[in-house]
């Protein structure tokens, strides 16, 4: 409670300039053309054994500008992961259909060659998932896969130069004593350290996005709260755009300068995330931000759910706000 | 208030060890889970115990389910110490007043029986209703008074959303009409929304059952929402407890304070993360 009282009793300029700056962000990426990642009326459809193609995604249009933190919040299922694996094109490809266009810095993703994607995926772009140990090595050291990820997308690096890279990846994401880390089994440690390990993995090659899905929800409260501030530093220091995908109204509040609001595929509302606290639009917003359980004044004897705004407005699940659709994308081209 | 009333169960400084072989040597480590942990429980109350990952809290749910007896402490129910009773015992004098709801909806319903079949072998353990009518009219009914609809009690877990899922397990531990029930992060893994639904429905079924609820999470947001009284668990040891109100407007220790003060507001103007 201290250190949200704290916050709050910071003199009023300091506030003042906190939502200038983000109102600068935001002004930025809707008039400005040159939006780092641009999603663009993405479909994406998945075949089962049988050959049978099902849409999971329905057209979803966003843009990330530099310096940005996007956040994508839905319940599970709504198609999050879907749509950021799409971002790198990390479906199985045999049994996957995109529609729709994606951009970044101005390069198609749906016509890159397999290389391509590979420099930009741990280059250009990096990836967090909840899950750390997915995708580490238990059988490697963190140095060994940290040094493997530097190699693989800048073979012209000496081995001193290799070394400090992978230092200086981990000290940014919060490693208290990177060469230590470095000579130890990812076993020895916490899921909170490993996640830490994952974000230094993912800064290795100073990307200049990072997505990340749901890279806090399995971690305790507290571990999860060093690790956004690790990440918001981040995008101070290193001016990086980041996609933060979570189903936490409170984690989206935290980071978040924009966000876009995700339900059964489609994106249900896009605003600053000022706005969307203060005014949501579309009823399924409401309904999200009516069920979390109050934290400060009366305590209700009953909690709203979605499913009573969805009642209210008959069902209008209409999108609101600045939802991108595929007119407005093309004509800011 | 509470001084006067009688606790329907009696948590009496319970310690839990566990012995671990050392991964190379033959050494055995001790690992004390719960540390010398005492709470009561009243009749409609809900006691929330709440702490980070590893502090204990899943270990007290279980020896107060009698899944696991302490190593040292007694567990009193209704005045009846049960903390070495026999599982003959158990099954007759516990096993149908205590109940646990788990995290994972999943985990706990077997994939090749359907619902029916789930909620009915709770009743056949605990011998409860005369014959097979009666006791698919107690499930039925219970089914329904979860928010399900009795057409659905053929239908398997694969057929059911992980909210859903969460009602059945709710059902079949009260349809054997328990006094308590131990919630180990049962709502932890639902949706926003979802989640609401199921903590109100916990709240209407504690007035209907006169159920006392243990409510185990390390989410402390639904807390203050659920909670009459919280206690808090720090490496096995209970270092706080008091009302909803006394731990969320006055925690005491810096545990507290950090666990709260942790919890992401969802409210952009109130940012927790100096920039
Ligand atoms: N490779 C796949 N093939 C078929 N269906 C999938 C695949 N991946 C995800 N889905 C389905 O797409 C929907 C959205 O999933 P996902 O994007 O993972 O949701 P979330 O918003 O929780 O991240 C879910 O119904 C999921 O079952
Ligand atoms: N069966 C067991 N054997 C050995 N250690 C255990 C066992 N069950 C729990 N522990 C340990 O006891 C501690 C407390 O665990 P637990 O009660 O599950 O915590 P919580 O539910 O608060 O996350 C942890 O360090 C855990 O690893
Ligand atoms: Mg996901
Ligand atoms: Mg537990």
């Amino acid at each position: 409670m201290n250190d949200s009282q704290q916050e709050r009793s910071l003199p009023a300029s300091t506030q003042i300039l906190e939502s200038a700056e983000t109102s600068k962000t935001v002004e930025n990426i809707e008039h400005d053309a040159r939006a780092l990642l641009k999603v663009n009326n993405l479909k994406v459809d998945f075949s089962n054994s049988r050959h049978q193609w099902t849409r999971i995604v329905h057209g979803v249009s966003f843009a990330v500008g530099k310096g940005e933190i996007l956040g994508i919040v839905g319940e599970s299922g709504c198609g999050k992961s879907v749509t950021a694996f799409s971002i790198l094109r990390l479906h199985e490809r045999r049994t996957t259909r995109y529609e729709g266009a994606i951009t970044f810095e101005g390069h198609d993703i749906f016509s890159l060659g397999q290389k391509q994607l590979r420099t930009l995926r741990g280059g250009d772009i990096g990836f967090i998932f909840q899950n750390p140990m997915s995708s580490l090595n238990p059988l490697l050291t963190i140095g060994q896969q940290l040094r493997e990820t530097v190699r693989t997308h800048q073979p012209s690096l000496s081995k001193n130069e290799v070394e400090s890279s992978c230092i200086e990846a981990l000290h940014d994401a919060g490693s208290d004593n990177p060469e230590s880390w470095m000579k130890q089994y990812p076993y020895q440690f916490s899921g909170g350290m490993l996640q830490r390990v994952m974000i230094g993995m993912a800064l290795i090659n100073h990307p200049k996005l990072l997505i990340a899905d749901e890279p806090t929800t399995a971690l305790d409260v507290t571990i999860q709260m060093q690790l956004l501030k690790v990440l918001r530093d981040l995008r101070k220091t290193r001016d990086m755009s980041i996609v933060l995908i979570t189903h936490d109204m409170g984690v989206v509040a935290q980071m978040c300068d924009r966000v876009e609001v995700m339900y059964q595929g489609r994106i249900m509302e896009s605003a600053p995330v000022s706005d969307i606290f203060a005014h949501p639009r579309n009823p399924y917003t409401q309904g999200l931000l009516a069920a979390i359980p109050p934290m400060e004044g009366l305590r209700p004897k009953r909690l709203k759910t979605v499913s009573d705004f969805l009642k209210q407005s008959g069902s209008d699940l209409s999108p609101h706000g600045n939802v991108m659709d595929h007119a407005a994308f093309t004509a800011k081209e | 208030m509470i001084g006067q009333r009688k606790a329907i169960l009696q948590v009496n400084s319970i310690t839990k060890d566990f012995v671990r072989r050392g991964f190379t040597s033959r050494a055995q480590t001790v690992m004390r889970a719960v540390n010398n942990v005492s709470l009561q429980l009243f009749a409609n109350q809900t006691y929330a115990l709440v702490g980070e990952s590893g502090s204990g809290k899943s270990t007290t749910g279980r020896i107060i389910c009698a899944l696991e007896r302490p190593t040292s402490g007694t567990v009193v129910f209704n005045d009846e110490n049960y903390t070495d009773f026999s599982d003959h015992l158990l099954r007759q004098k516990i096993r149908g007043n205590i109940q646990m709801v788990l995290q994972d909806p999943f985990s706990s319903l077997n994939p090749r029986k359907t619902i029916e079949h789930a909620v009915l072998e709770a009743l056949e353990i605990q011998k409860i209703g005369k014959n097979h009518s009666e006791r698919l009219d107690a499930v039925v009914d219970m089914i329904e008074r979860v928010g399900l609809s009795s057409g659905m009690i053929n239908r398997y877990p694969h057929q059911f959303s992980g909210g859903q899922l969460q009602r059945v397990n709710i059902a079949r531990a009260l349809v054997v009409r328990p006094k308590i029930l131990i919630l180990d992060e049962s709502v932890s893994a639902l949706d926003v929304s979802v989640q609401a639904q199921v903590l109100n429905l916990l709240q209407d079924l504690k007035q209907e059952f006169s159920l006392s609820y243990l409510f185990i999470t390390h989410d402390l947001s639904v807390v203050r929402f659920i909670a009459d009284r919280v206690g808090v668990l720090r490496k096995g040891e209970l270092v706080e407890e008091g009302t909803v109100d006394e731990i969320f407007d006055h925690p005491q220790t810096d545990y507290t304070q950090n666990l709260l003060s942790s919890i992401p507001i969802p409210n952009p103007e109130h940012r927790q993360l100096a920039f």
